[in-house]
């Protein structure tokens, strides 16, 4: 139990930190290629949703940091905060989100739903 | 036994959630590191002085002029030489554009890639840095595209070739989904490829129908002066779709190729249609001062051994000029001193 507990809580931070990454790459290292170039600059790229996307993961640190102890609905909310991000970022000509990548996002988020069909599954035997 | 599924499946997440990390950054590393144009949103807006365009070139130039200018770039067009090469006939187009140009020039560009080719031919810079390349030019420059493709677009252009902004591509994307699942044709739905290549033929200079408005558009665009680009990418979509078989077949002559040289010569005979009618509408609009037609670099389709025939179709470029108000020896002088 005790290690399913750590585990959580590494899959949350994890998760915490590629969503910082994220954030952070928008907001001081994004570059485009020199043949894609689209104008007004500041409402492509990823950049007109930037404030919503920093509120978004406050809130979402705000209502998932203050428990000890990480369930896995926690583990859901910022992983798809995540496919999410990585989905806007995409349809704004950031190419390296590829498409198997964003599968991988998918498959994270799908496996933490099934083991919160298992919790529920268990605590109503 | 639950408990056991669950362990599996909790370090099969952990697993992917590594993997996925791991992949980001080193996505994100190598992306930052080969595209040199920052759109960060503390660097976006940076300019970087030495990326201007030189004084001595038609964008220095026309900026200093404060006049409205048009480029009409047809992307990866050939020269006249390198036409008749591939096809055995005269084009049509550039038959046109010498006989109603002022002043015309044939030339090999610095580079056969757009940004560089056309950083050097209208800014003079030479051997420069990635950030200070064409439409770009280190954000000392505000360009204004009349159409938007997928490779230069904004927001208010005037016309659009491409599926850009996220309304569009939140609807679009969808169907691209189904093509790859080969569903359109159950869900009776117009498959993608088809939406853009109506987007494209519609927002093309091989389009007559978009003149008038379009010569409306920039006279009613607020401001007096100012640098607009018509970046036509419609040949250079037809070259790069066809590319391989073209290349396979050595050219657009062989019997097999007869398809793609009748489509060349039809883009040819369109161009010519649709400019020769824009230039007598630009004739009369009331703010345009010149229009500049000219190409970037060749096709590129490497068929070509002989080294003279590979470099005009490479890097082979032209460029036609057209006083709407008034001719300036000045701008001559630059374009032969390219």
């Amino acid at each position: 139990m005790n290690n399913q507990r750590l585990v959580k809580k590494i899959i949350y931070w994890i998760g915490i930190i590629f969503a910082l990454i994220q954030i952070l790459n928008v907001l001081f290292f994004n570059t485009t290629p020199n043949h894609i170039i689209r104008y007004p600059i500041f409402q492509f790229y990823g950049l007109q949703g930037i404030v919503i996307s920093i509120l978004i993961f406050f809130v979402i640190m705000y209502l998932t940091n203050y428990k000890k102890h990480k369930n896995s609905i926690d583990l859901i909310i910022i992983w798809t905060y995540c496919f999410l991000n990585s989905v806007y970022a995409r349809l704004h000509d950031s190419m390296f989100y590829t498409f198997n990548f964003l599968l991988f996002l998918l498959a994270i988020i799908s496996l933490l739903i099934s083991i919160v069909i298992l919790d529920l599954n268990s605590n109503n035997k | 036994m639950k408990n056991k599924i669950k362990n599996i499946i909790l370090f099969l997440i952990l697993f992917l959630s590594f993997l996925s990390l791991s992949r980001l950054i080193q996505s994100l590393l190598i992306w930052n590191s080969e595209n040199l144009i920052s759109v960060d949103l503390l660097n976006h807006n940076k300019k970087k002085n030495d990326c201007k365009p030189k004084e001595n070139s038609l964008l220095g130039y026309l900026r200093s002029k404060n006049d409205k200018t048009l480029f009409i770039v047809l992307d990866g067009y050939p020269v006249p030489e390198l036409f008749k090469k591939l096809t055995l006939i005269d084009s049509n187009l550039h038959k046109f554009l010498k006989k109603s140009s002022d002043f015309y020039k044939y030339s090999i560009s610095k580079d056969q890639w757009t940004s560089k080719s056309l950083a050097y031919s209208l800014a003079g810079i030479d051997n420069s840095p990635s950030s200070c390349i064409y439409p770009h030019f280190g954000n000392t420059i505000k360009p204004i595209f009349i159409n938007g493709s997928q490779y230069f677009y904004s927001k208010d252009a005037f016309c659009k070739s491409s599926i850009t902004e996220l309304n569009e591509r939140i609807i679009y994307y969808p169907l691209k989904l189904l093509k790859f699942f080969n569903k359109n044709d159950f869900y009776n739905l117009r498959r993608y490829e088809v939406i853009l290549e109506e987007r494209k033929k519609s927002c093309s200079m091989t389009n007559p129908k978009i003149n008038l408005s379009m010569v409306n558009w920039i006279d009613r665009t607020e401001k007096a002066s100012g640098i607009y680009f018509f970046h036509d990418i419609y040949f250079h979509d037809f070259i790069e779709n066809s590319k391989l078989q073209i290349n396979q077949i050595e050219g657009f002559l062989n019997k097999k190729g007869k398809i793609y040289l009748k489509e060349l010569l039809d883009i040819d005979e369109k161009y010519q249609i649709s400019l020769e009618d824009f230039l007598k509408k630009a004739y009369l609009s009331k703010s345009l001062k010149n229009i500049f037609i000219l190409s970037d670099h060749g096709p590129r389709t490497k068929i070509f051994k002989n080294k003279e025939l590979s470099l005009l179709e490479s890097k082979g470029y032209f460029i036609y000029y057209y006083p709407i108000k008034g001719f300036d020896p000045n701008i001559i002088e630059i374009i032969k001193g390219l």
